[in-house]
């Protein structure tokens, strides 16, 4: 069969492309595209003419394991028993914070599931004291900061022992003038202990002094409050809280 | 909408993509952290069903990290190509359920036989534009349908069905929808000619 309507296949193509071109029909169109460029061309076009439609949509987090299943499909890790289920999060999690939390997901894939097996340098920046790069774990507990309508603001992830805490900037409320965000950790039955101020692009690493990693673990409580420019000048949260978050096993 | 990292510029990712050709898993790793949520959001309107939409996406990136080489930035933007192969494997797992197989459109968007789409570059954003003034041009039960359609992956009886509407109605919606959309695009979105 050859088509050569030029309306005929124009409106094919557009169908396809579309999905409402279904069974025989689909199956022949398909065919005929491999035996005709011209009219592979003419989908083509409508497919980018459709594009921004896709591009519209809210994004949905896949799972971490999704991930982890195509590395193995491609033989990137080595095969272990069985498939790996995500044990502690479940989908409801990861699909609980609507729209950006789907950032959070991808951010969490890479920064826990790409990057560089088990030891990593610590990053330079933030010379408090004299510091020799170590090897440090990898992140074993992340805390997805939420505000309002399940703003996702920020990720917290680190390893169980407190000794660093990674903060990626997701999708925070724009900072007003003279504003700072300021991280605390509220360990319970105590005041808020300032962990630090918060950047509100790219990513930034916390160390926690000695005597407060024993307090961050899994299942700590954070909460971020809107600060003067510099920080609370009391040590305690002087302005509204805004976000807040719970540490969880990975 | 999404800010900062998840939104890269089409040269960055057609940058990506580039790499991935070359083997480079961190470039795939970041390729995966650009686009697998509004991917999966795509396939999970049209599939409805997590963990076959989870197999989708798998299927999705396996291919890219196999068929990165074929992909021609001069032809069709990264998105573009991927949202594609998305909806294609979406539309080939709700049709495969009814007993109807359907090959791959993508093909035409990477391989040497295509001829220029009309958005590339920075022409697409446009196109984009263009688009959205065109679907609101149209008659309520066109857009309607064409949106579903595309959104939903339903077909002529079941847009028929959601909108109750007799099919041949919805068949002609669809297809004046289309007509209109595309002389409406080829003027760039413009009401007349100039």
């Amino acid at each position: 069969m050859k088509l050569s309507d030029p309306d005929l296949r124009e409106m094919l193509a557009a169908e396809y492309v579309l999905g409402t071109l279904t069974g025989g029909a689909r199956r022949r169109f398909a065919r005929e595209m491999t035996a005709d460029p011209e009219l592979a061309g003419i989908a083509g076009q409508w497919e980018s003419r459709f594009n921004g439609l896709a591009d519209g949509v809210d994004p949905v987090m896949p799972g971490p394991w999704v991930w982890q299943r195509i590395e193995r499909r491609l033989g990137f890790t080595a095969q272990p028993g069985g498939d790996a289920q995500p044990v502690r999060w479940g989908a409801g999690f990861w699909r609980g914070a609507t729209g950006f939390a789907a950032a959070a997901a991808a951010v969490l894939a890479v920064a826990l599931f790409v990057q560089d097996p088990v030891v990593r340098e610590v990053p330079v920046e933030v010379p408090v004291e004299v510091r020799v790069p170590q090897p440090v774990e990898v992140d074993r507990m992340a805390a997805v900061l939420t505000g309002e309508q399940a703003r996702s603001a920020w990720m917290v992830s680190g390893p169980e022992t407190g000794e660093r805490l990674t903060v990626r900037v997701l999708n925070p409320e724009p900072l007003p003038a003279e504003k700072a965000y300021e991280l605390w950790l509220l360990p319970e039955g105590e005041n808020p202990i300032s962990l630090g101020l918060l950047p509100t692009s790219g990513e930034t690493t916390i160390q926690p002094p000695p005597e407060l990693r024993e307090l961050i673990g899994p299942g700590s409580a954070l909460a971020v409050s809107l600060e003067p420019a510099g920080g609370s000048p009391t040590g305690l949260p002087t302005g509204p809280v805004l976000y807040q978050g719970t540490s969880q096993v990975l | 909408m999404i800010r900062g990292r998840s939104q890269a510029s089409p040269e960055e990712l057609a940058e990506l993509v580039r790499k991935v050709a070359g083997g480079d898993r961190k470039a795939f790793a970041r390729l995966y952290q650009h686009v697998a949520p509004r991917l999966f959001s795509v396939i999970l309107r049209i599939v409805r069903d997590e963990p076959a939409a989870e197999e989708a996406l798998q299927d999705v990136f396996v291919r890219l990290w196999q068929k990165a080489g074929s992909f021609d930035p001069q032809k069709a933007r990264v998105t573009t190509w991927l949202n594609t192969i998305a909806r294609n494997r979406a539309l080939d797992e709700v049709r495969g359920r009814r007993g109807e197989v359907v090959s791959g459109l993508e093909l035409s968007l990477f391989e040497d036989q295509v001829s220029p789409g009309p958005a590339q570059g920075a022409h697409h954003a446009g196109v984009a534009r263009a688009l959205t003034l065109c679907l609101d041009e149209l008659e309520s039960g066109q857009r309607q349908s064409v949106l579903m359609a595309f959104y939903e992956g339903m077909t002529h009886s079941e847009l028929a069905d959601a909108m109750e509407k007799p099919l041949g109605t919805v068949k002609s919606w669809v297809r004046r929808a289309l007509m209109q959309l595309k002389v409406c695009l080829d003027r760039g979105g413009h009401r007349e000619t100039v």
